[in-house]
């Protein structure tokens, strides 16, 4: 199960995630692209293992279709590389910027892959739970009675099959007529399994009295480390931000200013921060493997 | 002072003629465990109801509950949440949130304990009950067992002092309702904990039992102990009886066989002395035959008294029953060991099913479930599959639907490939199958309308509809229920019902996945007669079971379901004769002295022919 980075307290984990997918939508400036490019891969490597290799062969032919595309839509820019169909022109800036959209997108995606594998239900409920403990509870309760319900269907479906009930060939009305039967079924079903439900919450308190919410995440000395650094780096990053850093321009012409010290330091700073999961997970990795060779 | 002490609650469901409680006086001492047992609909679980205010129905009631000596709708809900415990019968629907430990957590949550207390508490439990391993898992994905040991041990989280569980196995496989049972009962050892049980398998519950509380028709008809409560049953012949734990039944079953012999003896003549005659003996034994008809030629004097005080108190265990039998025997020779055989099993020459070397997986990835399935169901027959948990015994059943289709490996019905029938033509008059979960089969407000739903579309004349309905009811006996909603019958009447609407079809084989599930014995007795009339029809019925004790009874072959494949078929008594630990109570009970009795039958029959040619 959880591993590494995965084993943070969950507002670690949020923080990171959201600070990676944050910052990735903004900066369009190519070293900073490449940065977090580079860091969602290894992140998304460590988190998946080899599984998700096709998953990012598919997102490279993306970012070549976005680059593409945006040469054939977007006319602007000055470099004209060829011209079609008799006047329209394809220009290097408009691939250029297809591009860089290209790779921004395809970053956030792998972001948000990792951020799925690493924030599950629990996780996130235990999150925002206090904010409104009625509202998560009904959360939780609708995950758990959602797969419930589709499984009940499935058996129904199963069920009338193999009594001649099912309207495998039949005409349009038959299977309609056995749509609104198999939702009239789920529908009696919940209400059946509801009622059981409320007495079982109710035999067990509920509603007596204020909620208290069990955790089962623990913060650890090591989990308030890393916010504090992680915290830090984003400070630092947007200070870099706003000197003008991270100034970059596609259209009508590229203008990437000179590398001054606000871009590097922001570099260094946005480096260390997304770092720091794959590093965590490598680490780890590592660890493991010199303690078995030793054993 | 008692536990719980109920005085005169007599009460009446809203609307309804009769009253489901009528002037029940009971007192529960602390850290008893309690038995209740009854036909469905004598107040069970509305009694059990009444013993926590937030569970109570409404209706008319008069009389008293009350708990430590205090009026029970005196004490808050917060007290009565902590201290009776509650557990229902169905697992999946009493689950609350989609994690193990946020279920465990749950009633703790409510109650508004610390984390630390939680955290303790939570511990505690998933250690007791052996959670830690699945302590992290969805809810989803735990099996039947597990999600209703969840259920006891959210509640056990709680610390309470006393719990209630109404028919808490009923939806269970039999081996995990007795680990639920053990679990139950330890609690009750080693805490103390009050427990009131409600249960129609009373062969788990009865030797753990203090008292049984037997109930019919609102009112406690006995409150006893287990023995003394079995004795009760048996004297007022009682549709319970079939209930009684099989050593139990054994016991009674050879008394009345002793007993009747007697008197038909007595009226002839005086017994002869049962002293020195061996050489007579042998040829009372090549005389005695399978039949056992040479009676009375040497009958030992088995008055009424000499019978039942040497055996004392009738056994409760298999381990009892074994030490009560050889006590029987003790010193004498036991000329008959086995019951006539049976024709060996041969592989029928045209049969109904035939599966031929079978692979079948869920998901590319997933581990085969079916490896190289082989057999052949021979026709007019009732055939037995049993089996571990999970094994694939209900995935074969579906393959032989056409709703899992193999990857490899031939499917034949009546000769021909199941894939190759329209969907049509094989549930018309083919094959149907009876699902695991009768309910999933009622779509409509009353059990009639579900029978109508069936014949719809395939028959023209209102007149033969109405036909072919009421035989149907009538052969599954439920012409009573026709009018109750599917879901307020009671396991084995929904069964029933639902085995109405497969039989609807007019298949020519019939398929069941475990048709025992969630029924009593007396249910079960009716369901072995419905089947016997559809083999008398020349159906072929295919079961899929857990229930060692129903398919030694009734079924013609038994194969065993291993490692996705079919090991062995054999005869009931044959098969399980082999077997040591997957067989009948009453051949663990029996085997150190007969060589093949099965069901309770052959054991009463051998232990009766032994003593006649004595």
């Amino acid at each position: 199960m959880d591993h590494g980075f995965g084993q943070f307290h969950p507002r670690v984990i949020f923080l990171y995630c959201i600070g990676a997918i944050g910052m990735a939508m903004f900066f369009g400036h190519p070293a900073f692209l490449l940065l977090s490019g580079g860091m969602s891969v290894l992140f998304f490597l460590t988190v998946k293992g080899r599984s998700g290799v096709r998953f990012l062969g598919g997102m490279a032919g993306v970012v070549v279709v976005f680059a593409v595309m945006n040469g054939v839509f977007n006319p602007m820019g000055d470099t004209v590389l060829f011209t079609y169909f008799g006047s329209r022109t394809f220009t290097l800036e408009a691939l250029c910027f297809g591009l860089s959209a290209g790779v921004m997108f395809f970053t956030v995606c792998l972001w948000f892959a990792c951020y799925n594998e690493l924030m599950t239900s629990d996780k996130f409920l235990y999150l925002f739970g206090s904010f409104a403990p009625a509202i998560s509870l009904v959360l939780c309760m609708v995950l758990r009675f959602l797969p419930n319900l589709k499984r009940k269907a499935q058996m129904t479906v199963n069920a009338r099959r193999c009594i001649g009930m099912s309207p495998d060939n039949g005409a349009k009305r038959e299977r309609l007529e056995h749509g609104m039967t198999i939702l009239s079924v789920l529908t009696s079903w919940s209400l059946e399994g509801a009622a059981v439900t409320a007495d079982s919450m109710n035999s067990r308190g509920y509603g007596c009295g204020e909620r208290t919410r069990f955790a089962v995440y623990r913060k650890t000395k090591a989990d308030t480390a890393l916010t504090a650094l992680m915290i830090f780096c984003i400070a630092a990053v947007a200070v870099c931000a706003a000197a003008g850093g991270m100034r970059v321009q596609y259209l009508p012409s590229i203008e990437i200013p000179r590398a001054g010290t606000a871009c590097v330091c922001g570099l260094v700073f946005y480096g260390i921060f997304l770092a720091a999961a794959p590093v965590i997970n490598i680490w780890e990795d590592l660890t493991w493997r010199i303690l078995r060779s030793k054993i | 002072m008692a536990h719980f002490e109920i005085k005169d609650l007599t009460f009446t469901y809203p609307g309804a003629e009769k009253q489901a409680l009528r002037g029940v006086n009971l007192s529960i001492e602390r850290g008893q465990y309690i038995t209740l047992c009854g036909k469905s609909g004598s107040g069970k679980t509305t009694l059990m109801r009444h013993l926590k205010s937030v569970l109570a129905p409404h209706g008319e009631r008069s009389g008293q509950v009350l708990f430590g000596g205090k009026e029970l709708s005196e004490s808050d809900m917060r007290e009565q949440s902590a201290k009776i415990g509650y557990v229902m019968q169905n697992p999946d629907s009493q689950i609350v949130t989609d994690k193990v430990w946020h279920e465990l957590a749950f009633g703790l949550e409510s109650l508004g304990c610390d984390q630390r207390t939680m955290r303790m508490r939570v511990a505690e439990m998933a250690n007791y009950f052996g959670i830690q391993t699945w302590f992290h898992r969805k809810v989803s994905d735990l099996s039947g067992g597990q999600k209703q040991l969840l259920n006891l041990a959210s509640i056990m989280a709680m610390q309470p002092e006393a719990l209630i569980l109404d028919e808490p196995t009923s939806q269970l496989d039999p081996i995990a309702a007795a680990d639920f049972l053990n679990t139950v009962r330890k609690i009750n050892l080693e805490l103390g904990t009050t427990v009131i049980l409600s249960e129609h398998r009373l062969e788990e519950v009865f030797p753990a039992a203090d008292r049984v509380i037997v109930m019919e028709r609102g009112r406690i008809l006995a409150d006893d102990t287990p023995v003394n409560i079995g004795r009760k049953l048996e004297e007022e012949k009682s549709d319970l009886v079939a209930a009684l734990p099989a050593p139990m039944r054994i016991y009674y079953g050879v008394r009345d066989g002793l007993r009747e012999r007697e008197i038909l003896e007595s009226g002839l003549r005086d017994f002869p002395e049962p002293a020195g005659k061996t050489a007579e003996e042998e040829t009372a034994d090549a005389e005695a035959g399978p039949a056992g008809e040479s009676a009375g030629s040497g009958l030992p004097k088995i008055g009424q008294g000499s019978f039942t005080e040497r055996a004392g108190r009738p056994p409760l265990t298999v381990r009892e029953g074994r030490s009560w039998l050889s006590r029987e025997f003790e010193g004498r020779e036991i000329k008959i060991k086995d019951l006539p055989d049976e024709e060996v099993y041969e592989d029928p020459e045209d049969p109904a099913v035939e599966l031929k070397e079978v692979w079948f997986r869920y998901g590319k990835d997933l581990p085969d479930v079916l490896k190289g399935v082989s057999l052949k169901i021979p026709k007019g027959k009732l055939s037995a599959v049993v089996g571990g948990n999970g094994t694939g015994k209900s995935t074969m059943l579906k393959a032989v639907c056409d709703i899992c289709r193999p990857y490899r490996g031939k499917i034949l019905v009546d000769g021909k490939r199941v894939d190759k029938y329209k969907s049509a033509e094989l549930f018309n008059g083919n094959l149907a199958m009876l699902p695991q979960d009768p309910q999933s089969l009622f779509v409509k407000k009353t059990v009639l309308e579900d029978l109508q739903e069936m014949l719809a579309g395939r028959v023209k004349d209102k007149a033969e509809r109405e036909r072919l309905i009421a035989s149907v009811s009538e052969d599954c006996e439920i012409t009573e229920l026709l009018q109750t909603h599917p879901y307020d019958l009671s396991g084995g009447e929904q069964q029933r019902a639902a085995l109405a609407k497969v039989l609807l079809c007019g298949p020519r084989i019939l398929l069941l996945d475990e048709p025992t599930k969630g029924i009593d014995s007396f249910y079960k007795q009716k369901l072995a007669r419905i089947l016997k009339r559809m083999m008398e029809k020349g159906v072929t019925v295919l079961m899929v079971s857990h229930d060692v004790e129903f398919c030694a009874q009734y079924a013609d072959y038994v194969s065993m379901f291993f490692d996705g494949g079919i090991v062995t078929t054999n005869t009931p008594s044959r098969f399980f004769a082999q077997n040591s630990f997957y067989t009948t109570a009453a051949n663990r009970m029996s085997r150190h002295l007969f060589g093949n009795a099965v069901t309770d039958g052959d054991v009463v029959r051998l232990y009766l022919e032994n003593r006649e040619i004595e």
